[in-house]
């Protein structure tokens, strides 16, 4: 990963990006939680879903965007390109259809039967000629769609600027090499917290935590030499970020069973992943995508509610259906280990949006290992600065 | 329960019997709420009889493809997989299990292998 990203030692790190304490506000105030909609989320491509979701033509999944109030439909089309649509009725605006997933040749309105094909096309509405408009002008309301990797990414600007390989640079190849290009299916997680998005993001950027909150999840990652179990590099490529994890030389025995899941694991075939490197992607604004193992990959993904609250899912993505029962037992290991973990994380990170939402702090303090939180918050910062500027000026769309 | 009953495991795996009711269970949801529901002792026994199997289990489960197996087959390997969250529980969480369990309940598993559920917004 060191081609992709700067990496840094702690030191080294806050050479380049500060020391000292933050300013408190941006992370509970909603004025500026609004901005970071405007400056940020209305501007940047957002990882949504999945191909696999959408296999076949007419095949469709709803998603309900509360930060950009959009309800979407995300639809494979007759000629296979993904597309999402406003989930809005172009007649006088009502819902399509309120299921989450499924399958159909077109999209008829409840209402009073407005018909659209699976590229968005009003096809056919009664008694049309009593409207004097083009039906060309009426096609349901689009969304900017790409898919990287077999992932699914929206953007929701008028005009978006770059494509999302743009957006992610010399790190947009390396998802065309991890599982999520060839998943067939998912494991998934999802939850809400009661924190603001960058609260709840900031705790996967930080091992400070590790020995407190993962007490025992935690334990092969600490050791004598490094008892706070934090990485020996961060990593920064633009407003992306990594970081190397510490190898222990002398992780603790692990007890029988949980040894046996791991080496049957390590023991499988792995015919997908040829170009395995350890990943560990902390993109701009909130996606994380790891890949662990050769079949294990994950992205966590992050979409703001309000400016104390978060809705986020897990996504396992595998390759190939499981051919055997040791592939099965290996996923479900690694699914539930994961699970186990992030599971820890959720008290703490509640009770920290608490806190800093009380007021009572004007700042908050970073040391040199929360680099990465603090890299995170200037990358937010500038934007919104940006965004605020524009707006003063009248400049801002 | 009752059809679980019916079905027979494959014969070197019989003593595995009584565990079938409560851990043989067909997703990852079902098989996280088995966990959820346990008790200590449960989840104990469990373990105890499980351990000393689960690498004869899995390799016996590996001389077939998972859409040949029989009634017996699929039982054991969905008791298999419920085994790693006994793991979970017994070797990793330990006597923080009821504590873990409480925080894991937000995390819902939405989907798997194709199938949705639980979700209660789509985002
Ligand atoms: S609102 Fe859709 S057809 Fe009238
Ligand atoms: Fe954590």
């Amino acid at each position: 990963m060191s081609g992709l990203f700067e990496m840094l030692e702690a030191e080294e790190a806050a050479d380049r990006f500060g020391r000292g304490p933050i300013p408190a506000a941006p992370y509970y105030d909603p004025a500026w939680y609004a901005d970071e909609i405007e400056a940020i989320f209305k501007r940047q491509w957002l990882h949504i879903g999945h191909v696999c979701e959408i296999p076949e033509p007419g095949n469709f999944i709803r998603r309900e965007l509360d930060f950009a109030a959009a309800p979407l439909l995300i639809v494979r089309g007759k000629d296979g390109e993904v597309r999402t649509f406003y989930n809005v009725c172009t007649h006088r605006g009502t819902q399509l259809t309120q299921d989450d997933s499924g399958k159909r040749s077109q999209f008829s309105c409840p209402y009073h039967m407005w018909t659209y094909g699976t590229d968005g096309r009003l096809l056919s509405a009664p008694d049309f000629e009593k409207f004097h408009v083009a039906k060309e002008d009426c096609s349901l309301k689009q969304v900017a769609t790409q898919v990287l990797g077999g992932l699914i990414f929206i953007h929701l600007g008028p005009d978006p600027a770059g494509s999302v390989r743009d957006q992610f640079g010399a790190l947009a190849d390396e998802f065309d090499k991890m599982p999520c290009a060839q998943a067939i299916a998912t494991t998934e997680v999802s939850y809400e917290i009661e924190a603001n998005w960058k609260v709840h993001y900031d705790n996967f950027q930080e091992n400070y935590h590790l020995r407190f909150i993962h007490a025992r999840t935690g334990g092969p990652a600490i050791g004598p030499a490094n008892p706070m179990g934090y990485p020996t590099h961060y990593g920064f490529n633009g407003p992306h970020r990594s970081q190397t994890l510490w190898k222990n030389p002398d992780p603790p025995q692990l007890p029988a069973s949980m040894m046996l899941s791991s080496m049957r694991a390590a023991a499988l075939p792995q015919p997908f992943a040829r170009d395995f490197v350890k990943t560990d992607f902390k993109l701009f604004p909130c996606l994380h995508v790891v890949w662990l193992s050769p079949d294990t990959m994950f992205t966590h993904t992050h979409m703001p509610v309000s400016a104390t609250r978060t809705r986020s899912r897990i996504r396992m993505y595998w390759a190939s259906e499981s051919e055997s029962a040791s592939r099965a037992f290996a996923r479900e290991f690694a699914m539930m280990s994961l699970r186990d973990v992030l599971s820890e994380d959720r008290d703490a990170v509640e009770a920290a949006q608490r806190g800093i939402a009380s007021g009572v702090l004007e700042t908050i303090n970073l040391q040199d290992h929360e680099v990465l939180l603090r890299h995170s918050y200037q990358q937010v910062v500038a934007r919104v600065t940006d965004w605020r500027a524009a707006r003063a000026r009248g400049s801002h769309v | 329960m009752e059809t679980a009953a019916k079905i027979h495991l494959p014969p070197q795996f019989a003593e595995l019997e009584p565990f079938v009711a409560h851990w043989a269970a067909a997703d990852p949801a079902a098989r996280a709420a088995a966990r959820d529901t346990s008790s200590e002792d449960q989840r104990r026994a469990f373990h105890a009889a499980m351990s000393p199997r689960i690498a004869e289990v899995l390799d016996y489960l590996d001389t077939k493809a998972l859409a040949e197996m029989d009634g017996g087959e699929a039982t054991l390997l969905n008791m298999a997989l419920a085994f790693v969250h006994v793991v979970l529980a017994v070797e990793m969480q330990t006597d923080a299990e009821p504590v873990h369990c409480a925080m894991r309940s937000y995390m819902m598993i939405t989907a798997w292998s194709g199938e949705v559920w639980n979700r209660q917004v789509p985002f």
